[in-house]
């Protein structure tokens, strides 16, 4: 009989587990964004865009895709929102897929925050440079400074190609023309590992010898100084040349 | 075995033993210390060490050293107090750049596609070995603050300068001079920090005299030294062997 029993715990528990394994190995994708967990005063009486153009569905990496269209700022301004005097024209993708090349309202280049006037209508456009393949919602958006993201319609576009293959060249006004996207990489490493090493170096030098038990029981003995020996202070001083 | 009798046979194996315990010790620290320094780091200092284009002459000079001297002071009140060992400050910094290079090169670069020229940590090591420097050869806590405690603010800027001078070069873009620094964070779309909220330059410190950074760097320094003196008291506090009972 309790053979019997423990059998059917063991093997009931063997099904609880695989049912668990094949409800963890099942993910669906998500394709849900949240748009619509905005609260709806939010999304209806701030601002409204229209007339929106995305000029490419499907583009390859390095290609330009443009945005354009204009935004309304709401007259009914919601009063638990801060007027939009400092607003930033952004765009709502799932991280650098594209990489923002331009952004205007109106004529005006807007790399910055700029005031909006509520109850005025403005003409936007972004050129994005694709980036990583994959299929992303792109979205506008602007960022109200006390009334946070205000995001817009998105679409679906299709980046084809390799990220391998993204360039994103700069020139200075000394004359260089680099890529953004490895400019500056190998000297970051390079003082970073520098630096690194010097600081374990810093602390092999002590941890070589005993660190824990036999440096507390001389402590407690009341020899703490002799821990520190002549030599200790030499190198010590060298590193602290070193770093200052 | 009873608790008034040795764990160990020989003195051969109560050496084996402590070194054992080093290893586990110093692993211990470290791994902690990269958990709880990093997470101290983050909810203050955090996007000044994230971004390349928040890594400015007043703002980032200013608040990473001073909230940041806060774990390697209470560190090197219990490491240095109780065994002597002078590298508390180095400890912390080794831990918290172990961290935030993994965080950065397989969250922001792996995960994100930010590329790692614009997400780079700030070096902050010949800040801590200076530091523990200080205090090993005066053997005071309060010279460390004092002395340590402002060449830890003021070697921060000239100590990262390599690393983000490239990226102060000029460009015309679109009619407007920007550094690369500030293109970097223009092209790479970041929807959770928008422009306004870069806390870069913001305010009239370049017009006191020209220089920004000497004087960010002078009162980081001044303010480190405070933060040094409360925090070494969170170390004391911390590191209290009232608990452990006397055998």
């Amino acid at each position: 009989m309790k053979i019997l029993r423990d059998r059917i715990a063991r093997w009931s528990l063997v099904g609880v587990l695989l049912t668990l394994a094949a409800a963890v190995m099942y993910t669906p994708t998500a394709s849900a964004h949240g748009e619509k967990s905005q609260a709806a005063f939010l999304r209806m009486r701030t601002i409204h865009w229209f007339d929106l153009n995305w000029s490419k569905a499907s583009v390859n990496v390095n290609e330009e895709v443009e945005i354009s269209g204009k935004f309304h700022v709401f007259e009914g301004w919601p009063e638990s929102v801060d007027p939009p005097e400092v607003s930033f024209l952004n765009i709502g993708i799932p991280g650098p897929t594209f990489i923002r090349k331009e952004s205007y309202i109106g004529d005006t280049f807007v790399p910055r925050s700029v005031r909006l006037e509520i109850g005025n209508t403005y003409t936007f456009r972004v050129v994005l440079k694709a980036r990583r393949p994959g299929e992303w919602h792109v979205h506008t958006m602007l960022n109200v400074q006390g009334g946070g993201p205000i995001i817009g319609p998105g679409k679906w576009i299709t980046v084809e190609g390799s990220m391998s293959d993204f360039r994103n060249p700069i020139t200075t006004l000394t004359g260089q023309t680099v890529d953004l996207e490895t400019y500056n990489l190998g000297n970051t490493y390079f003082w970073h590992a520098l630096w690194y090493a010097i600081g374990l170096a810093w602390m092999f030098y002590f941890i070589k010898n005993p660190v824990f038990l036999p440096r507390m029981v001389m402590v407690n003995a009341g020899r703490a100084d002799e821990l520190i020996t002549p030599t200790d202070k030499k190198v010590a001083m060298l590193f602290g040349a070193a770093t200052s | 075995m009873s608790t008034s009798s040795s764990a160990v046979r020989s003195h051969a194996e109560a050496v084996q033993v402590s070194r054992a315990v080093d290893w586990l010790g110093i692993f211990i620290l470290f791994m902690v210390l990269t958990g709880s320094y990093h997470i101290h780091g983050m909810l203050t200092m955090g996007d000044w060490d994230f971004w390349a284009d928040w890594k400015d002459r007043r703002l980032w000079v200013t608040v990473y050293p001073i909230v940041m001297i806060t774990f390697p002071a209470a560190v090197q009140a219990v490491i240095w107090e109780r065994l002597r060992l002078p590298f508390g400050a180095t400890i912390c910094i080794l831990g918290i750049l172990f961290g935030e290079w993994i965080n950065r090169y397989f969250n922001f670069w792996g995960w994100t596609y930010f590329p790692v020229n614009f997400v780079f940590p700030t070096a902050a090591v010949h800040m801590a070995i200076f530091l523990d420097v200080v205090l090993m050869l005066s053997g005071s806590f309060l010279f460390t603050a004092v002395i340590g405690g402002l060449g830890w603010g003021l070697l921060m800027y000239p100590g990262n300068w390599p690393v983000i001078a490239p990226l102060h070069v000029p460009v015309e873009y679109n009619g407007m001079l920007m550094s690369i620094a500030d293109i970097q964070g223009y092209h790479y779309v970041r929807t959770g920090t928008p422009e306004y909220i870069r806390m870069v330059e913001k305010g009239t410190l370049r017009t006191f005299g020209k220089d920004v950074a000497p004087v960010s760097a002078f009162f980081s320094g001044f303010m480190s030294i405070l933060i040094y003196f409360m925090w070494h008291f969170v170390g004391r506090w911390f590191g209290t062997v009232k608990f452990v009972k006397k055998t």
